[in-house]
């Protein structure tokens, strides 16, 4: 009797246990925690069913404002998702490169340099540029050794998100639009634009001094910040160890001007450092006029590509990829391909959408952010 | 370590643990000890220094006074055959100072450390102005003073267990360790209560078993003090932190509100802060007493305070009121009056006989506003809640005569209101004086209300608060929440909510518990997003 009496108690406190763990773990999955873009190519890259992307692409902004997986797959075949976070720096990606060797086998995985090139340590040390990422991917060895080694705050608030930033509610209804973009994600099973975002605005280069037309021959380097040289040759060394031989360095656009020549320089510098390894870099910030960007009208700021530029820095870096390292076509079931059919048709619908907004002159941020994907629809 | 942090839930964890667990029955109070020194070291390892003085001192002075005590005691009764009746009298009296002296020795020594880390710089600088003002060239300096943690509670506590043990209400405590568990008890060491060592002592000592509907209904209450405290008080404090950092900026409207807010953070930061503790200690099989009993409700200021920090009013009853209003002075001041021609009038009758009782709580609560704080607007707050309590003893026969005439019934629903809202205003009146940085700006404040009200700008003035629409409403559900839950518990005094629980269904309990759990991780003021607030009471 009082046995029973134990075990019915036991089953009640099990019970209601396990009632908060679900409960708050989907709170802070999908509704308290702050949530964005950044969360959503996250979360988006967890959708991609296991070994079925063939590039993998990392780093920061510029990866997800300047190419479109969408695109480059209804162009060349070849499916491809960007691991990539705003400001994100170096120390995320080892991090990054080994989740996407968990749950993806790569043809290739491009890396962007951006993340090694910031000037000061205020970026390399940014608590929101790790979080950005490492809030983000599911708790796994992975993510504890990325927390062990970067967190600059009390080591719990990482693994409980909830914790820390929980105030969307103050913002509730209109802050419910991410679970809402979150839950149309995870239901639908796949993200239909796969990170892709833009601004649909054109930077006006006529007023700034950019030096883009004279790099090609410029050689001339520059140290790197010594945090960040330190953490790029631990990323080399880490891609050496671990036999990756299908990695490439890129380093993608940006309109160069008196503020950021030294760090073409440093990208100059970066170059040779990647050659001490073995690995292909490619610079096109050097190689700029072979990219096919208008620099008149294709940037929406100095950093970032807008819908025009994002098409034809995919066509460029595409045909690159699918020329020398991609070998075969990708290798898809009947679903898959459905699905990245239908994605192709939602990057031209959100090309379309992208273009009727810059030529009527109305800035916006476009994502697949629910209310921009329902106006995105109207053009399919 | 904060009451609210994931390292108090891991703290008292391993503590419940380690004190059920303890093979050695008899001496399960030394896990609480060492688990109050680790609390207290987590506060910082130079507080420890004070706290184990003040433990060291009131132990070996307790052991005096009850040498002291029983040396006469043995003396009265050796000499029992050979002393007079005067000669008894005289040795009893001369115990009874020695007796004093020793006392009055632990109370300088403790009350004086207090007093000196917390009005020392508040003297200085009065000094320094008044001489200043005299245009004299004098420089008090002001020192770099920091407040070890519970200061106040633990000094509080441990002169009511000298004092106890000066009157012979209790025997003093022949083993040091148990002496420091009473002193330092983890649970009540940051905002009390202020635990009677009589009530309190052997609860600690003895050893308790795991008692699951004891636990449940600590965890019960653990969860209604974090409800309240991080969900609806931190809430209202970041407006009022808002109001106090920038308090020139605001008119009279949001300064009324803010006051208002203020009555509502108050008592939901404090009662939801014991809340905690008492569960935390009901954990361990020790009843804490019960700090707050609905202070809102009452229908005059006396009624307030003896329902508001219950356990600081009835330590300033038992060893300061009691001992003033029934001296030598006071009632000889009693006396004088009675015997006069003004005192065999019905007026000078009733003085003669209140005055001592309304001078000595004047006295008290002037004391309790400088017990808030080295300011002058705590001496502003004590000196408002004294004198409205001097006058309403003072004047109640005026009133029960007003009653008469107007046909007032005092005992009627209506009326019973009123004295309600009426009381309620007194308090807000004195929360003022805590609200406002400065004296100066209090008085300030009493004129705005007054003559600067205006519903716009207080609205335009309220929305930059740093709270958003939903906070409001949320604010607003918990002031109605927290006010029928009191109804409930004001109607059904001997039976807690946590019983009438009980008596329901698993699922509404389980429900219940469910919904606030949920409450805390969802709406609670935590982490970066917030602006975490500290216990109202911590440095008190």
């Amino acid at each position: 009797m009082k046995n029973k009496k134990y075990i019915l108690r036991t089953v009640k406190i099990l019970s209601l246990l396990l009632a908060l763990v679900v409960c708050i773990g989907f709170l802070q999955e999908y509704v308290l925690c702050h949530a964005d873009h950044n969360r959503e190519r996250v979360f988006g890259f967890y959708l991609e069913p296991r070994n079925s992307v063939d590039v993998v692409l990392i780093g920061a902004s510029e990866v997800y404002a300047d190419y479109a997986a969408g695109y480059a797959y209804e162009k060349y075949g070849y499916t491809s998702y960007p691991i990539a976070t705003q400001s994100n720096i170096i120390q995320n990606y080892k991090t990054q490169v080994k989740e996407a060797m968990r749950t993806q086998n790569p043809k290739l995985i491009v890396v962007e340099v951006n993340g090694a090139l910031y000037g000061s340590n205020e970026n390399i040390e940014s608590e929101a540029n790790l979080r950005n990422y490492s809030d983000n991917i599911p708790f796994n060895s992975n993510k504890v050794e990325l927390v062990s080694n970067n967190a600059t705050s009390d080591r719990l608030e990482y693994y409980m998100t909830i914790s820390k930033y929980h105030s969307v509610w103050k913002d509730f209804p209109k802050g419910l639009g991410w679970t809402r973009t979150l839950l149309q994600d995870k239901l639908r099973g796949y993200t239909y634009l796969k990170g892709a975002k833009s601004k649909t605005a054109i930077y006006n280069t006529s007023k700034v001094n950019n030096y883009n037309s004279t790099l090609k021959n410029d050689n001339k380097t520059k140290n790197l910040n010594p945090t960040s040289e330190q953490y790029f040759r631990e990323f080399l060394d880490f891609c050496k160890s671990e036999n990756l031989d299908n990695v490439v360095f890129v380093r993608f656009p940006h309109v160069v001007t008196k503020k950021t020549y030294d760090r073409f320089h440093r990208s100059n510098e970066i170059g040779n450092i990647i050659a001490e390894y073995g690995y292909d870099y490619i610079n096109c910030e050097k190689d700029f006029e072979d990219t096919g960007i208008d620099i008149s009208k294709d940037f929406y700021n100095a950093e970032h590509l807008n819908a025009y530029g994002q098409r034809h820095f995919t066509e460029y870096l595409g045909q690159i990829i699918r020329d020398r390292y991609l070998k075969a076509d990708s290798d898809l079931d009947a679903t898959q391909k459905e699905r990245w059919d239908t994605s192709a048709k939602y990057y031209d619908a959100y090309y379309k959408y992208n273009v009727d907004l810059l030529e009527s002159g109305k800035c916006k941020q476009v994502s697949e952010y629910y209310s921009e994907l329902k106006e995105i629809e109207k053009y399919l | 370590m904060s009451y609210t942090s994931l390292n108090f839930l891991l703290f008292v964890s391993i503590t419940v643990l380690a004190y059920f667990l303890f093979p050695l029955k008899k001496q399960k109070w030394t896990v609480l000890l060492a688990a109050s020194y680790v609390f207290y070291l987590f506060a910082g390892y130079k507080y420890v220094a004070f706290i184990v003085f003040t433990t060291l001192s009131t132990f070996l002075i307790g052991l005096w006074l009850e040498k002291v005590t029983a040396k006469s005691k043995n003396n009265i009764k050796l000499h029992k055959a050979e002393w007079s009746r005067e000669d008894k009298k005289k040795y009893k009296e001369k115990i009874k100072k020695q007796k004093r002296i020793i006392l009055a020795i632990a109370l300088v020594l403790n009350f004086g450390i207090l007093a000196f880390l917390k009005y020392y710089n508040f003297f200085a600088g009065s000094l320094n102005d008044v001489f200043g003002s005299w245009g004299m060239e004098f420089s008090a300096p002001t020192l770099k003073l920091f407040l070890p943690l519970g200061i106040s509670f633990y000094t509080f506590q441990s002169m009511g267990y000298i004092v106890d043990v000066y009157r012979e209400k209790t025997p003093a405590q022949h083993n040091p360790f148990k002496f420091a568990l009473f002193v330092s008890f983890f649970p009540q060491i940051i905002q009390g209560p202020i635990g009677i060592y009589d009530d309190l002592a052997h609860q600690l000592f003895e050893p308790h078993d795991f008692d699951f509907t004891r636990f449940k209904h600590a965890l019960e209450l653990i969860l209604w003090g974090l409800v309240k405290k991080m969900v609806f008080a931190d809430t209202a404090v970041i407006a009022i932190n808002n109001v106090t950092s920038d308090y020139n900026c605001y008119g009279g409207t949001t300064l009324t509100f803010t006051i208002i807010l203020y009555a509502f953070q108050l008592y939901a930061d404090f009662s939801g802060g014991i809340d905690i503790s008492r569960g935390v200690a009901q954990i361990f099989g020790i009843d804490m007493m019960e700090n707050f009993k609905r202070p809102y409700f009452s229908k005059d200021i006396n009624e307030y305070w003896r329902r508001w920090h219950i356990s600081l009013g009835n330590w300033f009853k038992n060893y300061l009121f009691y001992p003033l209003a029934m001296s030598s002075l006071f009632i000889n001041t009693s006396k004088k009056i009675k015997s006069t021609k003004f005192g065999s009038t019905v007026a000078g009758a009733h003085i003669a006989k209140v005055l001592p009782t309304s001078i000595a709580s004047f006295v008290v609560f002037f004391i309790v506003g400088v017990w808030h704080g080295a300011s002058w607007k705590y001496v502003g707050f004590g000196v408002w809640n004294g004198g409205i309590i001097m006058i309403s003893v003072l004047m109640k026969p005026v009133f029960e005569w007003c009653h008469k005439k107007l046909h007032i019934n005092p005992k009627s629903a209506p009326y019973t209101v009123f004295q309600i809202l009426r009381t309620f205003i007194v308090i807000l009146v004195g929360y003022v004086f805590d609200v406002a940085p400065s004296f100066t700006q209090a008085m300030r404040t009493f004129w705005l209300f007054f003559t600067d009200q205006s519903i716009s700008t207080g609205l335009s003035e309220i929305s930059t608060l740093g709270l958003v629409g939903n906070q409001y409403v949320l604010l607003s559900l918990g002031a109605v929440f927290i006010f029928i839950i009191s109804v409930i518990q004001e109607r059904h005094d001997k039976t807690t909510i946590r019983d009438m629980l009980d008596q329901k269904p698993f699922i509404l309990r389980w429900f219940a518990m469910f919904v606030g759990i949920m409450l805390v991780v969802s709406l609670g003021v935590y982490g970066s997003g917030f602006d975490a607030a500290d216990f109202v009471y911590m440095q008190f």
